[in-house]
């Protein structure tokens, strides 16, 4: 994996921040191999979340990375569980590597 | 940099917003959109949308990319040896934009609008929606920005475009 200490603590903070109990955060593309160079930073989150609270969520997500990460460029790809798997999820959940998954409460 | 070059990105904007103020009025009765109504989109709505995408992101990007950093060189400030998000702060600091992070979701808007992004129908729809709200905002802010402008001695008078010039 090909993103710096200090990258992954960025954007593992700001994902705690932004998404909710149950969410995950993964990592593909380009910078889950080694021997590649460069890249965009591509991300997936998985989520049970409504549409509009996942498009809210990804957008402050999107504007707080742009915003401590800058000049890089990040994609953020959703999955909704239960809905249309399409071939960028495929992708993704075959390369992915988890970053962070926020725990769900224990509460009953 | 010249007066002129300003004015001209100033006009470029009025004529973005004129636009976008006039494609969001349109698509004001047909909101919110869902999988199912954005399936069956009528061939005029889809080019309403297609020009409110457009002007959406050349009133972002001239905004951002001109305006801002015309502003700070207006008044000796340096903004090429400043990153953009010290840029966008320094405007919220100085009252010419009410929040730099606001700033960054509608970039962050418009980026995702120049790009064909792998969705399902639903996250499409709300995407969709959130664009449109987004373009209320993107206005509200450029309607700030022109009435500081224009309020403020170092800046030249905004010229005002009768609509029928508007392209």
């Amino acid at each position: 994996m090909r993103l710096t200490e200090a990258t992954l603590k960025v954007i593992e903070r700001v994902f705690l921040s932004v998404f909710s109990p149950g969410d995950e955060l993964y990592l593909f593309g380009s910078r889950t191999e080694d021997s590649l160079k460069g890249g965009d930073i591509d991300l997936l989150v998985m989520s049970s979340l409504p549409a509009t609270d996942l498009v809210r969520d990804r957008s402050r997500f999107g504007a707080a990375l742009a915003k401590r990460l800058e000049g890089r460029k990040i994609d953020i790809v959703l999955y909704r569980t239960g809905a249309l798997v399409l071939p960028i999820h495929q992708t993704a959940m075959a390369e992915g590597i988890l970053l962070c998954r926020i725990q769900r409460s224990k509460a009953s | 940099m010249p007066d002129t070059a300003f004015q001209s990105f100033l006009t470029q904007a009025q004529a973005h917003a004129s636009v976008l103020a006039e494609d969001f009025t349109e698509l004001a009765p047909l909101r919110p959109f869902t999988a199912a109504s954005l399936i069956a989109i009528n061939p005029m709505t889809r080019r309403i949308l297609d020009q409110f995408n457009i002007r959406f992101t050349k009133l972002q990007d001239v905004m951002g990319s001109k305006i801002f950093p015309a502003i700070l060189a207006q008044l000796a400030e340096d903004p090429r040896s400043m990153a953009f998000i010290d840029i966008i702060e320094r405007l919220e600091a100085l009252a010419y934009l009410p929040s730099a992070d606001t700033w960054l979701e509608l970039r962050d808007k418009r980026n995702r609008l120049a790009h064909d992004y792998p969705d399902d129908p639903d996250i499409l729809a709300s995407e969709l929606n959130a664009a449109l709200e987004a373009g209320g905002v993107l206005l509200s802010v450029w309607h700030g920005l022109e009435a500081r402008l224009n309020a403020d001695k170092h800046f030249l008078r905004m010229p005002t475009i009768p609509r029928s010039v508007v392209d």
